[in-house]
């Protein structure tokens, strides 16, 4: 019975790993190969272009207009998602009875599928049937008009990730000692100051984190643009990542196609590492 | 008496949030609930906000004229599947994360959380390129391994949490009491980790039900097709079918709300467990 | 049943030494205690012993076999722990059962087993219960029946008492000696109360950065402790240290100014006039009174505790100013903080250390 003691767990992570692998950092590699190509995936052609797919990023005006709809889609939700996030967070905190069921309700947006948020509001806004233009007593053709239709995902994406942001908001509110506060109230401060100079630098740690989950899911935003309005009208709600599939998967262009994606995938890591650089630098 | 009054103001104020609140969170699925009881004419006109005339027309029509249930079994399937596997792949990974001495956690680790961030559209054409030549397009199985990486890292992070906080002592205990390593994971931390475990598989299950960009580029028939996609690509002959696809989502998305109101405790320690242990 | 060698036995963690090349015998059926501050290294040399860490050097020997790359449930040892390391979702039944269920016994050999042992224990009535619901003192008792029940041949036991209140632990020490005595099985304990250390062991290892200190029967430690640091660290209150040097050999003097005591010591180990050394004299061994006393010295009384039967008195002596020396006084004597007094430390029990390498003058 001599069992030498085992060192170390490696056969227990080696599954993820190769899977990890495999399934992620395999076709990061292989992406990266193919935006180097010319590709037509019916023509079953590939020529080897260099960096000319990403040269040829700078001429496409379509591309530049989609970048701009991304980041105003990411600037604006997010800003949206984080201030109101933190009014909700603010009354669930304070809620005494009914918050479990008040909790669950706010979970409601969130877990309903993204693909039936889409079609939900879209149906909302739907201009000649819509609730929202029976409402609000207007006729406004919301997905229709180049200067509604990204708003109109705006407010969507917002009422969709309130609650995450919300919720993990108020984790962040209730590990704030009590005792703080009822010191603060000692030494006569009002609310307003209270959470200026003691809920917000406490709960910073956690919005950099909400802000590093929320921009990078806003800006790689697919399937709730992509079946509220398909990009439409006039490329108006366009996002990198709609262009891209659209490039891929309904011109077959593989190799400009990855080079977009490429971009989406580069811009993602730069907010990634931005964020968590000010996350170490808090105290 | 001063003090008593301002009491009830607030209480009635925070009562009226709440109202508020509820109403945001809950307001246009029950619009959606509205119109998949409307037909024909009652579709397009409002007033009235209820239904004239509630029926179950449009429900008929979803599992009568479209396969839609063969799509909820194939959405079934697939997020059943992606999530035991992701659980025993990604809880096995945990495991030695937490508890045995390997080189390299911490970036490892890293390495995951990397991975959480990656977006889906930057692999979605090589891992195309990929399940074509293995065949396995227009079938779950494209589906299945694709759930299964994409969550690996949500389901490594929570559960690195929540086996860290089982006593390093219990596991010396069971090694002394002459456990193998694999023993003490399914005798020991499996059972003891059974709330992470549970709040993990829920978020896996949700993300599996709902993804759209690898169902909607992987699949092409009903063979595979899951009910994201089935809604998305939802057929109509002349005009937009709004009372079927309202239908359809009330289907799709009652299970997943009722997993929410039995499981909220779960779910949300699930989420804050995966975004503030960082 | 089990003599255990640990023969130069090292363990580095990355390139810190926490155990330095440790060398001694552990006697068939004795209660042996590792005993030292918090970071000595003890509860390492337990986690050797139990395989549970991987020895960097030397070799542990079980009966003349080596055992450095058995597993830990193949050594044939069983384990008590600081926080008791109960299974949280079994019961105190299966909790106990654990280790023959690992060895996949027939269910009625678990059966009448883990009854036996719950019965021993006075747990027989518990045997349902899950551990929260259980008394410190009960949790306590499960973890140990878990380590009896299969008759190991060592006990290895890291802080078993910790954990309980002061006075239940007093209680379990008597308990777990005849627990020893009883089961006659060799029992390697961990603990960082010397006190603990004195009242259970056969022989006692004081350990300090890895090393051992002294190894010897309690008694010895505490009457002639090997260096300064056990000194130190053995007996409550601690011991007094005052430095002091060789004053006259014959008779053999030492003492700084005035306050001069004479040491037993032997003949060879006197040491020339001027030498410095080290005076060391327990609280107990030194005589505390408000009236002048036979070769006392006098004192100014700082702080007075009482304990019950008799009284300690912690003083400055005069002529030794900023040194403060505690010291025992009966009961009756009403000494106030602030007043004179007097001391006199008996002779024979004085202690003395080489000044320069910190060991004991036999």
């Amino acid at each position: 019975m001599t069992v030498k003691t085992e060192r170390g767990g490696y056969p227990f992570i080696m599954p993820a790993a190769v899977v990890l692998v495999l399934v992620t950092v395999y076709p990061l590699i292989y992406v990266f190969w193919l935006s180097l190509h010319k590709r037509h995936l019916i023509f079953e052609t590939s020529t080897f272009l260099g960096l000319g797919n990403y040269t040829f990023l700078f001429t496409d005006e379509r591309f530049f207009t989609s970048f701009k709809n991304t980041v105003y889609f990411t600037v604006t939700s997010v800003t949206l998602e984080l201030v109101l996030g933190m009014c909700v967070a603010l009354v669930l905190n304070s809620a005494i009875r009914g918050r479990g069921v008040l909790r669950a309700v706010v979970l409601v947006p969130w877990a309903i599928p993204t693909v039936v948020t889409a079609k939900m509001w879209e149906w909302m806004y739907n201009a000649d049937f819509g609730l929202f233009n029976y409402l609000l007593g207007l006729k406004v053709n919301w997905l229709g008009s180049t200067m509604w239709a990204m708003n109109a995902a705006v407010f969507m994406d917002v009422w969709k990730t309130i609650p995450f942001v919300a919720l993990l908001l108020t984790a962040g509110l209730q590990v704030i000692p009590r005792e703080l506060y009822h010191a603060a109230r000692v030494d006569g401060a009002g609310p307003f100051f209270m959470f200026r100079k003691v809920t917000l630098p406490l709960l910073m740690p956690i919005i950099i984190v909400v802000l590093l989950f929320r921009t990078i899911d806003a800006f790689r935003v697919f399937d709730a643009i992509y079946v509220l309005t398909g990009g439409g009208p006039a490329n108006s709600t366009e996002t990198l990542s709609i262009y891209a599939y659209k490039v891929l998967f309904q011109t077959l262009q593989f190799g400009y196609g990855s080079a977009i994606s490429m971009v989406v995938f580069l811009c993602v890591g730069a907010i990634s590492v931005f964020y968590v650089r000010l996350l170490w630098r808090q105290p | 008496m001063k003090v008593s009054t301002d009491k009830i103001l607030k209480r009635w104020g925070i009562l009226a949030l709440l109202a508020l609140v509820t109403l945001y969170c809950l307001g246009p699925f029950i619009w959606q609930l509205l119109t998949s009881l409307k037909a024909g004419v009652d579709l397009t006109r409002l007033p009235p906000l209820l239904p004239p005339a509630p029926t179950s027309e449009n429900y008929v029509a979803v599992f009568e004229e479209h396969p839609f249930l063969r799509i909820i079994m194939n959405s079934l399937v697939v997020a059943t599947s992606s999530t035991v596997l992701s659980l025993f792949v990604g809880s096995l990974a945990a495991f030695s994360l937490a508890k045995l001495p390997i080189r390299g956690k911490a970036v490892f680790l890293a390495f995951v959380l990397s991975v959480s961030m990656f977006p889906p559209i930057s692999t979605v054409s090589p891992l195309y390129l990929i399940i074509r030549t293995l065949g396995l397009r227009d079938t779950v199985w494209a589906l299945i391994m694709t759930y299964t990486t994409f969550t690996l890292p949500l389901t490594i992070w929570i559960l690195t949490n929540f086996f860290r906080q089982i006593p390093h002592e219990i596991y010396l205990a069971a090694r002394v009491d002459g456990c193998t390593r694999f023993q003490i994971f399914y005798k020991i931390f499996i059972p003891l980790a059974a709330p992470g475990i549970f709040a993990t598989a829920i978020l896996v299950f949700i993300f599996s039900w709902n993804e759209f960009l690898f169902a909607l580029t992987f699949t092409s028939t009903v063979n595979s097709r899951t009910i994201p996609v089935g809604i998305a690509l939802f057929p109509g002959i002349h005009e937009v079918p709004w009372g079927e696809i309202a239908a359809a989502s009330v289907v799709v998305t009652v299970p997943i709300i009722a997993l929410v109101f039995v499981f909220q405790k779960r779910i949300v320690e699930g989420l804050t467990m995966g975004a503030l242990k960082g | 049943m089990a003599e255990i060698i640990l023969k130069n036995l090292s363990k580095r963690f990355g390139t810190v030494e926490v155990i330095k090349s440790l060398d001694l015998t552990i006697a068939d059926r004795e209660f042996f205690t590792f005993v030292g501050p918090s970071g000595c290294g003890k509860s390492t040399v337990l986690n050797l012993i139990a395989g549970l860490e991987d020895v960097t050097e030397g070799t542990v020997v079980f009966d003349g076999k080596v055992i450095n790359e058995l597993s830990p449930g193949a050594r044939d040892v069983a384990m008590v722990f600081q926080s008791y390391a109960l299974y949280p979702h079994m019961n105190v039944f299966e909790n106990i059962a654990f280790p023959l269920r690992v060895r996949k016994e027939k269910q009625a050999t678990i059966t009448s087993e883990v009854n036996r042992i719950a019965g021993l224990l006075g747990i027989g009535d518990q045997i349902k219960k899950v551990p929260r619901e259980l008394s410190g003192g009960q949790r306590q008792r499960v973890a140990l029946g878990r380590a009896m029940i299969r008759r190991p041949k060592v006990f290895l036991m890291d802080e078993p008492l910790s954990n309980l209140d002061a006075r239940l632990r007093v209680g379990m020490r008597t308990e777990l000696k005849k627990l020893h005595r009883e089961l006659g099985i060799t029992i390697v304990y961990v603990t960082h109360d010397q006190e603990e250390a004195m009242s259970l062991s056969d022989k006692v290892a004081v350990l300090l950065e890895g090393r051992v200190e002294q190894c010897a029967v309690p008694i010895e430690l505490y009457e002639r402790p090997a260096n300064i640091f056990v000194a130190g660290f053995m007996g409550s209150p601690a011991m007094n240290f005052i430095k002091g040097s060789v004053t006259s050999e014959e008779p053999f003097r030492v003492g700084p100014g005035r306050l001069t005591v004479e040491p037993k010591i032997k003949i060879s180990s006197k040491r020339p006039v001027g030498t410095e050394v080290v005076i060391g004299m327990r609280p107990e061994d030194v005589e505390v009174s408000k009236a002048p006393l036979d070769g006392g010295y006098e004192a100014l009384c700082d702080v007075v505790e009482p304990a019950g039967p008799f009284q300690w008195v912690e003083f400055t002596p005069e002529g030794l100013e900023g040194k403060r020396i505690k010291g025992k006084a009966p009961v009756e004597e009403s000494i106030n903080p602030g007043e004179r007094v007097f001391f006199s430390p008996a002779w024979d029990r004085v202690h003395l250390f080489d000044a320069d390498n910190e060991k004991r003058i036999f």
